[in-house]
């Protein structure tokens, strides 16, 4: 997989990743709401908040999900916080494992 | 005789139809629309709408249901909310849109101030909520609808329009 190239967003050191839920997701799923994503906002990815979920939430530091994943800062109106972890196309076994384990989804 | 046919382009109380939302305006986002304001039909009625409650995997193919409130806001709602936020961001061309999640990020904290200001204003107008809908997808099929407040049991629209 490749590294992301451009980090311009990354740099909030410290920034922890809540990502709703704590069971592991199949690449089917994360595929879908990546394509979800891409449809309304432009990027294939999945969404996390570095606020206070709502809700049992899984997490990862953000320094560590950027050495694998781009990480988006995509503030809403209702969260400000709001982040979008782009992943690839197609969403494989391989990523949704990575991206399971970065979350410490097992 | 045939009764007239009739096209219902708005919401009824029921399970399993085509919805008629045709515009999002989504003010909060998480894997999908959690909040803001859509619209039914080409020019119909404008609500507000809430995510109120999710069943992950319970939809269709294993989707995640969600429940949400719809308010009635006045005609024109939702384009005086675009206009307003497509001029703060600097949008220079709307885009050709069935949902738009704009990224909350002005040229100065001011601005923001001002246009928060400005959308809570159009924002007050929101009636009671008159409709739970719940579904996977805003513009997909409704899993269910159900009419919320006193008018409960009527079968209209009855967003302004």
């Amino acid at each position: 997989m490749d590294l992301p190239e451009d980090t311009e967003e990354a740099g909030a050191g410290g920034e922890v990743l809540k990502r709703l839920g704590t069971s592991r997701e199949s690449a089917a799923r994360l595929g879908r709401k990546a394509a979800e994503a891409e449809q309304a906002i432009g990027i294939h990815g999945v969404s996390t908040t570095a606020g206070i979920p709502t809700a049992p939430a899984s997490a990862a530091s953000r320094a560590d999900v950027e050495k694998r994943f781009r990480v988006h800062d995509t503030p809403s109106r209702a969260d400000p916080l709001h982040r979008t972890v782009e992943l690839p196309k197609p969403v494989t076994q391989e990523v949704a494992d990575l991206f399971n384990r970065l979350f410490g989804r097992s | 005789m045939n009764a007239p046919l009739t096209v219902n382009l708005g919401f009824r109380e029921g399970s399993d139809y085509p919805s008629p939302v045709t515009r999002v305006l989504a003010l909060g986002y998480y894997d999908g629309p959690t909040e803001g304001v859509l619209q039914v039909g080409p020019s119909g009625g404008v609500y507000r709408f809430a995510m109120t409650d999710e069943f992950p995997g319970e939809g269709t193919n294993d989707t995640d249901l969600r429940s949400f409130t719809l308010s009635p806001l006045p005609p024109g709602s939702l384009d005086a909310l675009v206009d307003l936020l497509a001029k703060a961001l600097a949008l220079s061309l709307l885009p050709d849109w069935s949902v738009w999640v704009p990224v909350w990020r002005f040229p100065s904290s001011a601005i923001q101030k001002e246009v928060e200001g400005q959308v809570d204003g159009l924002l007050q107008l929101t009636g009671p909520p008159v409709w739970q809908v719940t579904t996977d997808d805003l513009f997909g099929m409704l899993r269910n609808v159900k009419r919320l407040g006193p008018g409960a049991g009527t079968h209209e629209d009855s967003a302004h329009s």
